[in-house]
């Protein structure tokens, strides 16, 4: 078992930057989510650990050990990929044991390996079906499987859910997660999924375009996203977000947003005294937006969309000509075109400078 | 209308089936008729009368057809196997590769499939020659020079369709090259191979000019030129020439049996998602 350091790791494709000068460390025994948009460099991130690509710049360390330049099968690393990668012409039982084989292991070892990890992924009965008669699913745990059986230092999966449908999704990564306990595993994990991300991770790192945004565990990932990026992504639905600048108008401080203006005399201090004057970007999650009747919040809006979900209702306006939505109650009733205040708790708004995307702690 | 349109159909279906089976049933017919009936007859029944297996005894007789055969499978088996040894790692290293030149290197090899076999003939010649090679070996260096441009486009673009996690989970596994290829990518490559064994053989089976070109003792002749010396100098009879027809086209559907199920889809189900 070991921990993996990133040192200023750095990919580059030609012209295009994949990944740029990532520090990260990974912990033993930690599950990693390594989450982005797509072509955000997770993928690479992961293919850099796993030995399949080789680093533009920078190092990989296992433990103290630099293994940059290290055949992937000397790394003992495992790799589940996203489409399985499943021979189709062996059994279930032939792709499990196929890491092995290749080892030149004993057959008895091998057979009893096998037996082993079908226990613990409770596959014994697919084990003689070949690829194409598994579910998605079940294919999804025989490639667990193939992995598991090398007994690897780390888990590499590169959105291995992403062909599950929903409901099994939410099913596997339960057991995914109790797996990773029980075999004391460290799991770098890269999806693009935020809940999943939430869910599963320990520790989650999120990459834009090749850039680090942010390394933290998932809830404060939630409560203090460190770019409006962050923000935004983590959380469904999104973060929304007000252009804005903040203004001094009769003695008052006020929240310009163009068409309108917040009253911001109970913004923290420590906000104002930073940045007034500055081009800010205000963040909203809609489970903060509170909804009042007009004329009673800061700003007047109209009901563009309505979703009433069951156990709650998402509300959706336009403001500055992006869709701005809010949590309502399940019995919260109106009509498309009925007018409506919001009313913006100025404790759990967040601000972000829009020049460096960063947020303004306050 | 739509009764007007499936009857045209089928009518247009029944022509050509009529145009592809009636040779056959012909050549098949005119073997049973008798090879002193003249050597060209005028006559012409549609159901055949006076079936006899004389042509197979006069075939056989006059004219060394197992020589002949043996010599085109002396060519066709080692063209088709070295083709195939040869094929694969160049298809391979085109399909997962990226290399300077790669692009310049496909677009020649489609670029020869549209020079006719003719230009090559007569320097083929000259070169054989040279290397003392105008016989069956120096034929079926051409014919694998003949086949491997298309055939190497054709496996690529087969390997191309293969996904490329396959490689990487067995490299990550520790496979060396070689296994991945012929123990993993080939085995899932089978339809391509499928083709290239089927086009490989025709192709090699069915050649004349080259075989022409580069033969020149009778006894070495492969059965295409056989079959076209038996008409030019033999006089060759109808009938005979039809035992001819039928006994060179068995190996081909032999063949055609045997490479048909590797042709079967499907194969790849169940491999992704």
């Amino acid at each position: 078992m070991v921990s993996i350091t990133l040192k200023s790791l750095t990919k580059q494709f030609g012209k295009t930057i994949a990944v740029k000068d990532l520090n990260l460390k990974i912990e033993n025994k930690e599950f990693l989510v390594l989450l982005g948009p797509s072509g955000c460099g997770k993928t690479t991130t992961l293919r850099m650990i796993a030995g399949l690509e080789v680093p533009t710049k920078g190092h990989i360390y296992f433990g103290d050990k630099d293994v940059t330049y290290l055949h992937p099968k000397k790394r003992k690393v495992a790799m589940v990929f996203q489409n399985y990668a499943l021979f189709p012409h062996m059994t279930a039982s032939d792709n499990i044991a196929f890491p092995l084989k290749i080892e030149k292991r004993p057959k008895e070892e091998i057979k009893k390996r096998v037996k082993e990890v079908a226990d613990l992924l409770g596959i014994e009965h697919l084990l003689d079906k070949k690829p194409g008669m598994l579910s998605g699913g079940e294919a999804q745990r025989v490639a667990l499987g193939r992995a598991m059986i090398k007994e690897p230092d780390v888990f590499l999966m590169d959105e291995p859910l992403s062909n599950v449908d929903a409901k099994l999704r939410v099913f596997i990564r339960g057991e995914l997660k109790k797996l990773q306990k029980d075999l004391q595993a460290t799991i770098v994990y890269v999806t693009h999924d935020q809940v999943e991300a939430m869910a599963l991770a320990d520790k989650v790192v999120v990459l834009n375009k090749g850039e680090l945004q942010q390394i933290a565990r998932p809830l404060e990932l939630y409560h203090a996203p460190l770019t409006s990026f962050v923000g935004g992504f983590i959380g469904t639905p999104p973060m929304n977000f007000i252009e804005c600048s903040i203004v001094k108008r009769d003695g008052r401080l006020l929240l310009d947003a163009g068409n309108f203006a917040i009253n911001a005399s109970d913004l923290p201090k420590i906000l104002t005294n930073e940045v007034t004057g500055s081009e800010l970007l205000l963040g909203i999650r809609p489970e903060d937006v509170i909804l009042k009747g007009k004329d009673r919040g800061d700003f007047n809006v109209s009901i563009v969309s309505f979703e009433p979900l069951g156990t709650e209702t998402i509300v959706a306006f336009d403001v500055q000509g992006k869709p701005f939505r809010a949590k309502a109650p399940a019995d919260f009733n109106a009509k498309i075109g009925d007018e409506i205040g919001i009313k913006i708790d100025k404790q759990r708004m967040y601000v972000f400078d829009r020049k460096t995307d960063k947020r303004i702690p306050s | 209308m739509s009764r007007m349109k499936t009857v045209v159909y089928q009518l247009i279906a029944i022509s050509i089936i009529v145009l592809i089976v009636f040779p056959i049933y012909w050549t098949v017919i005119t073997s049973f008729k008798s090879p002193r009936a003249g050597l060209f007859t005028t006559e012409f029944h549609l159901l055949p009368t006076n079936l006899t297996l004389e042509a197979y005894q006069y075939a056989f007789q006059i004219s060394p057809i197992f020589l002949w055969l043996g010599n085109s499978l002396i060519v066709a088996i080692p063209t088709i196997v070295l083709l195939v040894f040869l094929v694969t790692p160049i298809a391979y290293a085109l399909s997962r590769y990226r290399f300077f030149g790669r692009k310049s290197i496909m677009i020649m090899f489609i670029l020869v499939q549209l020079l006719p076999i003719m230009i090559a003939a007569w320097p083929l010649f000259f070169i054989m020659k040279e290397l003392h090679l105008l016989n069956l070996w120096g034929l079926t260096l051409a014919y694998i020079a003949m086949l491997m441009p298309f055939q190497i486009i054709n496996l690529k673009l087969f390997f191309d369709t293969i996904p490329i996690e396959m490689d990487e989970t067995a490299f990550m596994d520790g496979a060396s090259l070689p296994r991945i290829l012929y123990r993993i990518i080939l085995p899932l490559a089978k339809p391509g191979l499928g083709v290239v064994l089927i086009l490989g053989f025709m192709g090699v089976w069915n050649e004349y000019l080259l075989a022409r070109t580069l033969l020149l003792d009778s006894s070495q002749y492969t059965f295409s030129v056989a079959f076209g010396e038996l008409g030019a100098y033999w006089q060759t009879p109808w009938p005979v020439f039809a035992v001819y027809s039928i006994i060179s086209s068995i190996p081909l559907l032999i063949v055609f049996i045997y490479a048909q199920k590797y042709l079967k889809k499907g194969i790849m189900r169940g491999a992704l998602k």
